[in-house]
């Protein structure tokens, strides 16, 4: 009996002492991370920095490890669970949002704020919920996962149709006719109400108009017409002026985008003036031909005669000379002894018009007599 | 009684007739009367019986000299000439294109020696045309012509020397010229007697003209003809009596009213009326350009002493002698000027400055 009593207090001695190495050895755990020195939170509250070691005699704990570049991770440790915990962080990447159509706004569900519009593509370190909302759409609410990729197909709402619009070439805007806010930009799906007229625009091309109806298909090709160009060709040096008088537009080759027909007048000095007029359908490129000025060379015998406008009163220059005959004009010819000679040249002249000069004549004052008066002095 | 009754209630229309009649005839003869005030007044514009002109619009006169081509200053080798202004300035225009010759003849009348018409210029006052230039100037350089006459000696035109004769000569009387329109000749009239009889003269500055001789010869002629439209003649009164020198009204005057050096150079231009040697000073004087310096013994008295001058014109002027009769016949009326001057009224005058 003695001895079952020895076995027995031997036994329970083992036991406990068991027992005690197996209940303190088995209460410490240690939470380490790759990499390391990942902020520990539990709830709001900042713990430490991995590696972590603490106690849990029972039940479970729910850490957040948050560290700067890499995604946010929560792991829970319950007593049962191995005593060495190793948490691999992943980094931050990013994360992709598509939608069809595109140009949806992505709201933050929790406060409301805008992150952004499809296709969006953002860094996250934590779950976003979101709303994706776009005008002509439902609502689609979602959560974001760091670093996925999601493509969502939105819906539209009642009566209202989804058409993708693309276009050659790409990057029209599109535009509601009636409000006229650029909607998107081609190629883009848009979802609007039948009826609606959509107006494509694009720098360089022709507006083009679509309206939506029950019979549109859900893909629409636009094709843009260019704005017709014309370039204008003449004599180098030639300018180019608005007709009736404007400014000067520029010098040839001078090219124009023609919406509507326009009329310009080509200059160069020494030639008339040339008036064009082209339209859309003109060709491209227009030749502009000007008429020469003629030149008329004046000589005058004697050589050296000045020559000014009538009255004198601007000097031209001294024969010979070379004048531009534009239009009719009266020239006087004057020179020290000669008789003054007033000219009329014009375009139709001769190219060399010589002028003589006649020695001036003198008037004579004729005596007829000298009246020697009978006169006595008073 | 009751056919008179209605014969007064009912008149008879020969009767409102006559008072229609009467009606009109009363409104016409106001009508006359008014028009005959009007008439009246139109007309009782005073005439003046010395101012004298041939009622012709003014017009201008250029004065031109010729000088003898050999440079001599003789009395006679310098000659006046007097030209229409509005031909000459035609004629300067077109010079510039002249290619052949235009003659321009000059009558005779318009011609004259210096010496006798520095005897006439007292007696000139130019005047201003509408447009405010001078009645009688300078003939303009723009105009060059050769002269060419009758006598053996050749002659060329001086402008120059005619600017300043014209500056020296008329400068004294300048005073009038920015007030009168036409220009105005000084005449008087003068009998003297002679061994045949009455000799009678008209008297315009020094220079005496007998009648008719001067008029039959054709000394009177350039008041006729170039200063026909330009001029008022203004008589003066008699400028002498049959005593000579005794009945001069001009010395007279000159005496009484202490210009006694006018009445003594005037004295020493009567006793030696010809006096080349002044007319050659006179020439060179105006040659050099310095003929506001000129010396007085050069000129005639009543250019030398135009105060003097203008005393006496005003005087007789204010005097109003009549012409005799005699003047009127064989003066006035033969040279055209039987037109005497209206006097303007002077509410008129002062509408018109």
């Amino acid at each position: 009996m003695k001895s079952w009593k020895k076995r027995i207090e031997r036994g329970c001695a083992a036991g406990i002492g068991a027992l005690c190495l197996t209940v303190c050895g088995c209460a410490s755990f240690e939470l380490t991370s790759i990499p390391e020195n990942v902020e520990i939170y539990e709830g709001q509250v900042r713990l430490a920095a991995t590696p972590y070691g603490f106690e849990q005699f029972s039940g479970e704990r729910t850490f957040t490890l948050k560290k700067e570049g890499y995604v946010e991770k929560d792991i829970t440790i319950s007593s049962l669970d191995q005593h060495e915990t190793v948490v691999q962080l992943e980094r931050v990447r990013t994360t992709t949002l598509n939608t069809v159509p595109t140009d949806v706004q992505v709201v933050r569900t929790s406060n409301g704020k805008l992150l952004g519009r499809t296709s969006l593509k953002m860094p996250l370190s934590r779950v976003e919920v979101v709303i994706l909302e776009k005008e002509g759409y439902k609502p689609h609410p979602m959560s974001l996962e760091p670093n996925r990729t999601y493509k969502v197909d939105m819906e539209p709402l009642e009566g209202f149709k989804s058409i993708f619009f693309t276009s050659k070439p790409k990057g029209a805007f599109i535009s509601d006719r009636t409000v006229g806010d650029v909607i998107a930009q081609t190629p883009s799906t848009v979802s609007a109400e039948e009826g609606t007229e959509f107006e494509f625009t694009m720098e360089g091309y022709q507006p083009t108009y679509y309206m939506l109806n029950k019979r549109s298909s859900s893909r629409v090709f636009i094709e843009l017409i260019p704005v017709p160009t014309v370039t204008l060709h003449s004599l180098e040096g030639s300018a180019v002026y608005g007709v009736g008088g404007g400014e000067k537009l520029g010098d040839v080759p001078f090219t124009q985008q023609i919406k509507t027909v326009r009329a310009f007048e080509v200059r160069k000095e020494g030639y008339y003036p040339a008036t064009v007029t082209v339209s859309p359908e003109s060709p491209p490129d227009v030749a502009v031909e000007l008429e020469a000025i003629p030149l008329k060379t004046i000589l005058t015998e004697p050589a050296g005669a000045q020559i000014s406008r009538i009255g004198q009163r601007e000097v031209l220059g001294t024969a010979p000379l070379q004048l531009l005959a534009k239009s009719e004009r009266l020239l006087e010819i004057s020179a020290e002894g000669y008789a003054r000679r007033t000219i009329g040249i014009g375009p139709d002249s001769p190219a060399q018009i010589t002028i003589k000069l006649q020695p001036l004549a003198k008037d004579r004052l004729m005596l007829e007599g000298i009246q020697h008066a009978t006169i006595t002095v008073f | 009684m009751l056919d008179l009754l209605n014969r007064e209630e009912n008149p008879s229309m020969f009767e409102s007739f006559s008072d229609l009649a009467l009606c009109t005839l009363a409104v016409a003869l106001l009508l006359v009367a008014l028009l005959a005030m009007s008439v009246s007044q139109r007309i009782n514009v005073p005439m003046n019986e010395n101012q004298f002109n041939m009622d012709a619009a003014p017009a201008r006169s250029y004065v031109g000299c010729s000088m003898a081509a050999s440079g001599d200053a003789e009395a006679d080798d310098v000659l006046i000439h007097l030209l229409d202004a509005p031909m000459v300035d035609k004629l300067a225009a077109h010079q510039g294109a002249l290619t052949q010759e235009r003659v321009v003849r000059l009558a005779r009348e318009r011609s004259m020696p210096l010496a006798d018409f520095l005897l006439l210029a007292p007696g000139i006052v130019p005047g201003v045309d509408r447009e405010g230039n001078p009645t009688l100037s300078a003939m303009p350089q723009l105009w060059k012509p050769d002269v060419f006459s009758t006598s053996d000696t050749p002659y060329v035109l001086n402008t120059d020397f005619a600017e300043q004769l014209m500056d020296h000569l008329f400068y004294a009387n300048d005073v009038d010229v920015q007030t009168e329109k036409r220009s105005r000749i000084y005449v008087e009239s003068l009998v003297q007697p002679t061994a045949e009889g009455l000799a009678y003269y008209v008297v315009i500055g020094h220079a005496a003209y007998p009648l008719p001789e001067a008029i039959e010869d054709g000394s009177l002629n350039w008041l006729r003809s170039f200063m026909a439209g330009t001029v008022d003649l203004i008589y003066l009164g008699e400028a002498g009596g049959p005593d000579g020198a005794a009945d001069n009204m001009r010395l007279q005057f000159m005496d009484a009213n202490g210009y006694h050096h006018c009445a003594a150079a005037y004295r020493a231009l009567l006793e030696k009326p010809h006096n080349p040697t002044a007319v050659r000073s006179l020439v060179a004087a105006c040659s050099d350009g310095s003929a506001r310096a000129i010396d007085r013994n050069v000129l005639p008295p009543f250019l030398a002493y135009p105060e003097a001058w203008q005393a006496y014109v005003q005087a007789r002027i204010d005097a109003g002698e009549d012409p005799p009769e005699w003047f009127f016949k064989e003066c006035l009326v033969k040279l055209g000027f039987d037109r005497m001057v209206m006097d303007v009224p002077a509410a008129a005058v002062g509408a018109q400055q």
